[in-house]
C-alpha cells in the first residue's frame, strides 16, 4: 500500500489507502464512507456547480424550526452527513481540461478511484480506467452504474426503487393472494450495492498486495438486486409459477408474522423456529392442547394449520399490549420482537449498547449521531472521527500538499473556475 | 484472488453460506460443516417437481456450489479434536451457532483463537453478541421488526412487512464477507486474527435510519402509505401505480423529473395549472387527486412502453416486473449474468453470477454442491483428525 499517511495512522485495515470519491447520490458515496470508516484516506471530489444532490436536501427541523444558516444549506443535510462521514472535499471541475489534468495527477497518487456515473462519462473526459491505469498499473478502479457498463440498457439511470421493480423484488412484496405493494420507500438496493462494492474492493486490494497488479471492477446494481433473488427465480424455474407476494409468511415456518396489539398501530413480530419453542407458545395463548397434537409437532403439520393458529395467535395477541405479549413470550424463548419506528429505533437500548449510532461533532451542526459500519471488530477501532467535510475544505492540502502546488498556482486555478 | 485461502463454515440457510459463496467464487477453499441431518437449506428448497430431498434443493445449489461438505455430529466425542484440527488450519471461520452450542462443542470464538491466533473469527447472528437482545432467538422477520424497515412497509391500517425470501441474510452475507476481508488485511500487518460480530438488526437499523434521515429531519412521517410514499416523502409522484398491462414505479420528485414526465406523456393541459406544479403540496395535501391524473396518463401505455419513454425522456420509471422476467431479459443476457448449470439432481438451470465483475480475476464456472458428507473423509484424513 502507498505511505501516503503518516506511520502512527496504521492501525486501520486501509490505513495508507487513498481513494478519490466521485461517486454521488447514494450507492458511491455510501462505499467510499465504508472505506473511510475502515481508515482510507478517501477525497471526495466535488463541483460547486454539479453538486452531490444529497446536499440539495435542504436544511433540517431542529427543535421545531427549520435551521437557517446563510449561505451553509449545503453542508446541513443529515443524508449527506451519513453518506460522507470523515471523508475530505475538494472541488474540481473535471469537465476543463486542467481540472481532468488535475484529477490524473491524483490518481497517479492514489490507490483506488470510485465513481457511478452513466456509464461513459468519464471516458469522455479521457479519465476512463484504461486512461488512468496506463500510468499506474496498480490503480483499482471501481465503477457501480446503475445496470453495468455494458448491456441494452447500460445507459439507464434510476433511484434503487427503479432498479428493485425491474430486477423483480418490488413484485415479492405485498400481502398474500394481492397484487404487489412494494417497499419502495428506503433504498435497500443503495446500501447493498455499496456493500457489495466494498467487498469487491476489499478483494482487489488483497489481490493487489499479492501480485502488485490493479484492476477494474464493472459492478451492476441491478445485479446487486437480482442476484439475493435466486431462490425466487429457482422457484419460478421449477414450477413455471412467478412466485408471488406471501405476506410475513415463511416457507417452513409456523406461525410467522407479524401481529397486532391492543392500542394504534402496535404491532409484534412472532414467529416459531424450531419445534422446541413450540409448546411453551401453546400454553402462553391459551392453546394448550395444541402442544400435545402429534400433527401440530413438527413444521409441516403447523403449516397445514396455519390459518388456524395465526388467527388464533392474532386474537391473544390483540387483546393485550404490546409490552404484555413481549413479557409474556420472551421468558419462554419464544422468538419475539416489537415492530419498532425508526423513531422508536433511535431510542432503543439494544442499539444504543451495539453503538449502531454514534455522536460525532460537525464544524456547523454541533454534535450529531450517524450511522456507523454496523460490524463489531474487537481489534479494528470503527470509531468514527469526523463527520463530513465542508465543501472544498481540503483543497489546500490536496493541491498544495498530496500535488505540491503552490498558493498562487491554487488561487489562480480558483479564479478561473477549475478549482470550483 | 482469495487462493490460498482455507475458510471453515459453520452455519446454514442464507447468511453463513452466502458469505462463504462469496469468498469461494473468488478463490478461497471452503471447508463447510454440516450436522448429519444437512444444512437447513437442503431442507428448504425449492425442488425440482417431484424431486424433493436433501441433494436437490436449489437454493443449497446456488449457495454451496464449490464448497467441500463435511459432516460433524456434535454428539460424538471425535467432533471436538476434529474442529480443533480445522481451526489450526483454517484463516477464517464463520458460524452462526448461538454461542452457547459453540461453548458446548470447544468451538467458541475464544478458544479456537487460542488455538490459532491468526484465525478471524467471524459470528453472524440476529441481534449480535452484546446488548439487551444478544442471545435472543428470531430471525430475519425480527431483524426487520426491530430496525424499523417494517415499519414503513405495507398498507396504512394493515401489518407491517418484512423484506422476502431471506434478503436480510443476503445482507448479513456480504456485510460479514467485506468485515471478514477487513480483517485478513489487518492481520497481515498485525500477524493475528480477531472476532468480528455481525448482526442483521444493525445491518437494517442503519439502512433503515439513514433513509429515514430522508424524512423525519424535515418533519415528514415515516410511515406506511401502501404503494406510495405521499406525504411521508416529500415531494410527489413517488409510487407504484397502474398502468395499461401492469404496474410501474414512478419516483418523478424533482422539478425536472416531473417535467420529463409529464413531456413524455404529451404535455397534458392539467400539467400546466399551478395546483400540480407544488410537489410539496401534491403529496402531503391531495396525493389522491394526483393519483388520478398520473394514472389517467399511465393507464394509456404499456409497461414496455414507459420504460422506452422513461429512457427517452430521463425520468426515473420502470416496469414492477416478476423475477422470471428478470430471466429472459436481453440486458443481463448480453452481460452473461445468468449462467447455465446443470447440476446433479436438480437438472438445468439458470443461476446468477456475482453482481460484479473484475478486469485480472477471473470469476470461477459454477461448481456443483457438494452432496452432505461428501469430503468428510477426506479432509480428516487431510487434517490427520481421528474419525
Amino acid at each position: 500500500m502507498s505511505m501516503s499517511q503518516a506511520p502512527e495512522a496504521h492501525s486501520k485495515p486501509l490505513s495508507g489507502v487513498r481513494v478519490l470519491d466521485l461517486g454521488w447520490v447514494w450507492a458511491g458515496p455510501m462505499a467510499a464512507a465504508f472505506l473511510a470508516d475502515l481508515g482510507a484516506e478517501v477525497i471526495k471530489i466535488e463541483h460547486s456547480e454539479r453538486l452531490d444532490n444529497s446536499r440539495l436536501r435542504g436544511a433540517p427541523i431542529v427543535d421545531g424550526k427549520k435551521l437557517r444558516i446563510p449561505g451553509k444549506s449545503i453542508e446541513l443535510v443529515p443524508l449527506f452527513h451519513n453518506l460522507n462521514r470523515h471523508k475530505l472535499s475538494v472541488r474540481l471541475n473535471i469537465r476543463d481540461e486542467r481540472g481532468a489534468d488535475l484529477f490524473r495527477q491524483l490518481a497517479a497518487k492514489s490507490d483506488v478511484v470510485l465513481e457511478n456515473f452513466t456509464p461513459g462519462t468519464l471516458a469522455a473526459l479521457g479519465l476512463d480506467y484504461m486512461a488512468l491505469a496506463r500510468e499506474h498499473g496498480e490503480l483499482i478502479m471501481i465503477s457501480l452504474s446503475t445496470a453495468g457498463q455494458f448491456g441494452p440498457i447500460a445507459d439507464l439511470r434510476g433511484y434503487a426503487p427503479v432498479i428493485s421493480a425491474y430486477c423483480g423484488l418490488e413484485a415479492l412484496i405485498g400481502y398474500e393472494n394481492e397484487a404487489p405493494n412494494g417497499m419502495m420507500n428506503f433504498g435497500l438496493n443503495d446500501s447493498s450495492s455499496g456493500v457489495h462494492a466494498l467487498f469487491a474492493l476489499l478483494v482487489a486490494l488483497w489481490h493487489r498486495e499479492q501480485t502488485g497488479q490493479g484492476q477494474y471492477i464493472d459492478l451492476s446494481q441491478m445485479e446487486v438486486g437480482a442476484a439475493p433473488l435466486a431462490e425466487a427465480m429457482l422457484d419460478f424455474q421449477f414450477s413455471g409459477q412467478a412466485p408471488q407476494p406471501a405476506g410475513n409468511g415463511h416457507r417452513r415456518h409456523c406461525p410467522h408474522g407479524i401481529f397486532p396489539c391492543a392500542g394504534d398501530d402496535s404491532w409484534v413480530a412472532i414467529s416459531i423456529e424450531d419445534d422446541g419453542q413450540w409448546p411453551a407458545l401453546c400454553m402462553a395463548i391459551g392453546k394448550g392442547d395444541w402442544a400435545h397434537r402429534a400433527d401440530l409437532a413438527g413444521q409441516a403439520g403447523r403449516m397445514s394449520a396455519r390459518g388456524e393458529i395465526e388467527a388464533r395467535l392474532a386474537e391473544w395477541t390483540a387483546g393485550r399490549s404490546r409490552e404484555s405479549v413481549l413479557a409474556e413470550l420472551v421468558p419462554l424463548g419464544v422468538p419475539a420482537t416489537p415492530v419498532l419506528s425508526v423513531e422508536e429505533q433511535f431510542d432503543d437500548a439494544h442499539y444504543a449498547a451495539r453503538g449502531v449510532r454514534q455522536a460525532v461533532s460537525h464544524p456547523i451542526m454541533g454534535e450529531e449521531l450517524l450511522y456507523r459500519l454496523p460490524w463489531r471488530m474487537i481489534a479494528t477501532d470503527l470509531t468514527l472521527s469526523a463527520s463530513s467535510p465542508e465543501l472544498g475544505a481540503h483543497d489546500a492540502y490536496v493541491y498544495g500538499q498530496i500535488l505540491g502546488l503552490d498558493a498562487q498556482s491554487i488561487e489562480r486555478l480558483r479564479e478561473e473556475k477549475v478549482i470550483y | 484472488m482469495l487462493s490460498g485461502l482455507t475458510v471453515v463454515e459453520q452455519g446454514g440457510f442464507v447468511a453463513v453460506p452466502y458469505c462463504a459463496r462469496l469468498l469461494a467464487d473468488l478463490g478461497a477453499r471452503v471447508i463447510k460443516i454440516e450436522p448429519p441431518e444437512g444444512d437447513i437449506a437442503r431442507r428448504h428448497g425449492p425442488y425440482p417437481p417431484g424431486k424433493a430431498g436433501l441433494e436437490s434443493s436449489g437454493l443449497f445449489a446456488f449457495l454451496n456450489a464449490g464448497k467441500e461438505s463435511v459432516v460433524v455430529d456434535p454428539r460424538d466425542t471425535g467432533s471436538r479434536s476434529f474442529l480443533a484440527c480445522a481451526a489450526r488450519r483454517a484463516d477464517v471461520w464463520i458460524s452462526d451457532r448461538p454461542r452457547r452450542a459453540l461453548l458446548d462443542i470447544g468451538a467458541d470464538e475464544e478458544t479456537l483463537r487460542t488455538l490459532n491466533p491468526r484465525l478471524v473469527y467471524c459470528v453472524l447472528s440476529t441481534f449480535g453478541r452484546t446488548g439487551p437482545y444478544a442471545d435472543r432467538s428470531g430471525g430475519s422477520l425480527h431483524a426487520a421488526a426491530l430496525s424499523g424497515v417494517a415499519w414503513a412497509i405495507g398498507a396504512p391500517g394493515r401489518p407491517p412487512l418484512s423484506l422476502p425470501l431471506a434478503q436480510t441474510d443476503f445482507q448479513a452475507g456480504v456485510h460479514a464477507a467485506a468485515a471478514i476481508l477487513a480483517a485478513l488485511l489487518s492481520r497481515r500487518r498485525s500477524g493475528v486474527g480477531q472476532f468480528i460480530d455481525i448482526a442483521m438488526a444493525d445491518i437494517l437499523a442503519a439502512y433503515a435510519g439513514i433513509g429515514a434521515t430522508l424524512f423525519i429531519n424535515y418533519g415528514l412521517p415515516w410511515r406506511r402509505e401502501g404503494r406510495r410514499a405521499a406525504g411521508s416523502m416529500g415531494p410527489y409522484p413517488c409510487g407504484i401505480f397502474p398502468c395499461k398491462d401492469g404496474l410501474v414505479v414512478l419516483i418523478a420528485r424533482t422539478p425536472r423529473d416531473w417535467d420529463q414526465f409529464l413531456k413524455a406523456v404529451g404535455s397534458p393541459a392539467w400539467g400546466d395549472n399551478p395546483r400540480y406544479r407544488d410537489q410539496i403540496a401534491m403529496g402531503h395535501d391531495y396525493p389522491d387527486e394526483v393519483d388520478a391524473l398520473v394514472i389517467g396518463e399511465l393507464a394509456r401505455y404499456t409497461q414496455t412502453e414507459l420504460f422506452a419513454m422513461a429512457r427517452k425522456w430521463e425520468f426515473p420509471c420502470a416496469p414492477v416486473r416478476q423475477v422470471g422476467d428478470a430471466l429472459d431479459d436481453a440486458h443481463f443476457a448480453a452481460r452473461g449474468f445468468f449462467v447455465d448449470v446443470d447440476l446433479p439432481g436438480i437438472g438445468c438451470v439458470k443461476l446468477p453470477r456475482l453482481p460484479f465483475r473484475y478486469s485480472a480475476i477471473p470469476q470461477r464456472a459454477f461448481a456443483s454442491p457438494p452432496s452432505l458428507g461428501q469430503h468428510t473423509v477426506a479432509v480428516r484424513e487431510e487434517l490427520g483428525a481421528s474419525q
